[in-house]
Formats: C-alpha cells, structure tokens, sequence
C-alpha cells in the first residue's frame, strides 16, 4: 500500500501546478511588465521579452502542500520533512526577493552577490544546527564502498560547501527553456529511488512531489516558455537536492547524480578564469548551454541532449549505490 | 561628448556613414536602455540585440569582427569593428577621461545591463564579471574627478 503513495504524490503535485500556473502566470506578467507597458507604451519588442519570471512560486506551494498532506498521510512528519521543506522554502524566498526587486526596480540590482551570499549561509547554518542536534551522523559514505569517514566538525564545511554551492549550480543551469525543469526532475526522480531502498519514506515522497511539481511546471516552461522559474525556483530546487543528498547521507553521489549542474558550474569557472588570466575564451559562452546555441544547435537540441545526459548521471548514480 | 573621430581611432576598421561631427550623447550595453543618439555596445549576440538598440536610440556600435552583420542594419549605419567590443569599451573609457574636457557637454556611459530574462540577454557570464570590475573602475574615477550626470 505505501508505493501507492510515489504515485498519488507526484500525481497531485503535478496536478496543482498544472492547476495553479494559469491562475498565476497573468498576475507574474502583470507585475513584471504592468508599469513598463504604462511607462513606454507598446513596443513590438515587448512581446519578445515579455516572459513573466518568478513561476518557481507554483512549485514551491505544490511541493509544500503535496509533500505535507502525503506525508502525513501515509507516513509521518518527521524533522527530515521540516528540514526539507525549510530549506526548500528559504531558498526560494532569498531568490524570490532577487527576481522581486529585479522586476520591480526593474534595475539589473537584484540583491548583491554578497547579500546572497550571505542568506545562503545564514539559511545553511541554520540547516547544520538543526541537523546536528535531532543527532545525525558527520560521516560521509563513500560510494560504491562500505567506507566511511567521520568528519566531525568538518561536516558542517561540507553541509554549508553542498547547499551554497549547489543552490547557485542549479541557478546557473536555469538558462534555456526547459531545461532545469527537466534536468531537475530526473535528479531528484534519481534520489526518490535511493531514499525509497532506504526506507527512508519521508524524503522519497518529498523528491517525488517535486518531480510531480517541476514536470507540472514543464508544461509551461517547456519551448517557447510562458513562465520562468527565476531564482525563486532555481535556489529553492538548488537547496533541496543538495539537502536531499545530505539527509541520504549520499552526499559525494551528489557530483554524479547532478551532473549536468557541476558541468555547467565548470564550464563558468574555467571560463571566468580563462578570461581574466588570458583574455581569452575557452567556450563562446558560459554556462554550457549557450555555448551549444551559439554553435549553432537549436534550443530544443541543447535541452534534449541536456536532458539526456542527465538522465544517464542519474542512472549510473543508482547503479553505483544499488548494485556496486 | 564623444565624437565619431574619437571612437574611430580605436579601432582598424569602419563601416557606414564617414562623419566625424557626429557625436554620443550615450554609451550604452544594454540594448533596452534608452539611449537617444547613442553608440552601442554589442557584449551579448550582437545580430539579436542590434536592432533592439537601434529602436532605443542606437545610431552607431561597435561590432566583433568575426560575428556575421545582420541584413538589417542600413548600409549608411556607422559600425566600428574590434576583435572584443568588451575590450573596445575599456579603452574607449580610458582614452575618453583623457579627451573629456569640462566645458564640453558630457557623454553618459551605461555600464550595467538589466534583468530582462529573455534568450536574447543571456550574455556570458565572464563577460558580466569584466563588466562589473569596469563599472566599478568608472564610478570610482568619476567620483575622484567630481560627480556629474553620469555618476
């Protein structure tokens, strides 16, 4: 009786986002683009630039209420859930006052980078405390083995390491239509499958009701995009993966499973410091994905093949930790 | 303010209308910014973001020369070719602090690019971080030299 749960999980969370993205789409596109149309008057670029940002709104409540309601349903709310959902949710808000005053001042200010800084690592710490005290383990498994290493204070290095550097490689990867939406459900669909063998019953439904959420979403994000999930979506999706992986305590599988993140966040560091040491640059553009635009392949085509590769990580992620 | 022949000694090549009496009021990078007769600065896809620019007050840019022109652009528009427009722009910074004098109307520089979040305003992220060090580098030269209208 309890898989019926994944199943009613990520049905309902796809069903309110489907449910909840017309409702919320006209009032994004109002906000974003209400003054600007009085202001200037219509242009026919408008149209071009006229996608609402902010939709990662949608999926947060969705994970929210599907995660909750089926939790308590069918298992029991544990300080995982809380934890999950915790820094799911101050992920998307530190995002959500990015994309806000992004939109509204309509300046390129957002929150400074050490502004965001600074909230990842307050809303990290936070996480590391709350974690330490309900009495978690501080070693880290190595996977495809039965090795393990007690980090001691050095976990929270790592923990805070996972959640800022993971919410911005998510970030980053939001670049083309679809394609963290996509990439997103198969890593945590990937995760949903090894907290279910660990019988840890909590996080596979959680995982599944964000999959649920973000294919939901999908619907709209997908070429030509109606709505964007901005750094609300982007960050919170960050966070919880990097979360997720702490709590399975699967935490070096992270670097395969989100493979596509860690090769995205690559391909900006090599190139920022190609550019500054050199002048030069070693892709046409960073993140990765544009740079396979501007050779010359289809949005579509970079997402799919995106999408793909993802899909491989993820298979080879519970390959390692299932059968190895 | 800025004058064609100021901005044509920086670079080997040039394209359209031979004016020097044409002068800047604006330099800008962002193509959404309006910038009545301004000169622009591609450092995203220049053939997307041209004509955006132009609508917003364009009337002459700098273009990469290695980047295909858009069929576009009118033969008569006055194109400056770099190998790096990012480049182009710093040099045109320094040399234009030189040449400024403070009788002169001033050429305002736009140095940040807005959040718009569509596919033509994805711009490197490298190219971003330069921009962001060069902008800090303006502010803190005009604010040693007096602020102005373009502080």
């Amino acid at each position: 009786m309890l898989e019926q749960v994944i199943v009613f999980a990520i049905v309902l969370s796809f069903i309110i986002t489907v449910i909840l993205s017309p409702i919320f789409i006209p009032f994004l596109r109002r906000l974003k683009f209400g003054q600007s149309i009085r202001e200037e008057g219509p242009k026919s670029h408008q149209k071009k630039s006229g996608t609402p940002t902010m939709g990662g709104i949608m999926i947060l409540l969705s994970i929210i209420v599907t995660t909750l309601w089926m939790t308590k349903k069918f298992a029991s709310l544990s300080v995982e859930t809380y934890l999950l959902l915790f820094v799911t949710i101050c992920y998307g808000v530190l995002g959500f006052l990015d994309d806000m005053i992004k939109v509204v001042m309509k300046r390129n200010l957002g929150l400074t980078s050490k502004q965001k800084l600074i909230g990842q690592l307050v809303i990290a710490l936070v996480f590391f405390f709350v974690y330490e005290r309900s009495g978690f383990s501080t070693a880290l498994h190595i996977p495809g083995t039965d090795l393990s290493i007690n980090l001691g204070w050095g976990y929270v290095l790592l923990l805070i390491f996972m959640l800022v550097g993971g919410s911005n490689a998510v970030n980053l990867t939001d670049g083309l239509d679809g394609l963290l939406a996509g990439t997103a459900a198969i890593a945590f669909g990937a995760y949903a499958v090894l907290a279910w063998n660990q019988g840890q019953y909590d996080v596979a439904i959680f995982c599944v009701s964000v999959v649920g959420a973000v294919l939901g979403f999908l619907v709209f994000n997908a070429h030509p995009a109606k709505v964007f999930m901005g750094d609300t979506g982007s960050l919170a999706l960050g966070g919880a993966i990097a979360a997720v992986a702490i709590l399975t305590k699967l935490e070096i599988l992270l670097v395969i499973i989100g493979g596509v993140f860690v090769i995205e966040t690559l391909s900006v560091i090599i190139q920022v410091i190609s550019f500054k040491t050199t002048g030069k640059r070693v892709f046409r553009m960073s993140p990765l994905h544009h740079h396979y635009e501007l050779i010359g392949w289809s949005e579509w085509r970079v997402v799919v093949t995106f999408w793909a590769v993802g899909l491989l990580f993820a298979m080879l992620g519970i390959y390692i930790e299932v059968w190895i | 303010m800025l004058t064609y022949g100021m901005v044509k000694r920086l670079c080997k090549q040039a394209r359209g209308i031979v004016d020097d009496t044409i002068s800047f009021r604006h330099v800008f990078v962002d193509p959404y910014q309006h910038a009545p007769k301004g000169l622009f600065v591609p450092l995203g896809r220049g053939a997307e973001t041209l004509n955006i620019a132009i609508e917003h007050g364009a009337i002459a840019a700098f273009w990469r020369e290695e980047e295909e022109l858009p069929r576009y652009i009118p033969n008569q528009f006055p194109l400056f070719f770099v190998a790096s427009p990012l480049q182009a722009l710093e040099k045109l910074l320094d040399s234009y602090r030189q040449w400024e004098s403070d009788t002169d109307e001033k050429t305002t520089f736009h140095l940040t690019i807005s959040a718009h979040n569509g596919r033509i305003d994805s711009y490197d992220i490298a190219v971003l971080d330069a921009l962001k060090q060069l902008q800090q580098k303006w502010t803190d030269a005009q604010g040693k030299e007096g602020c102005d209208q373009s502080c």
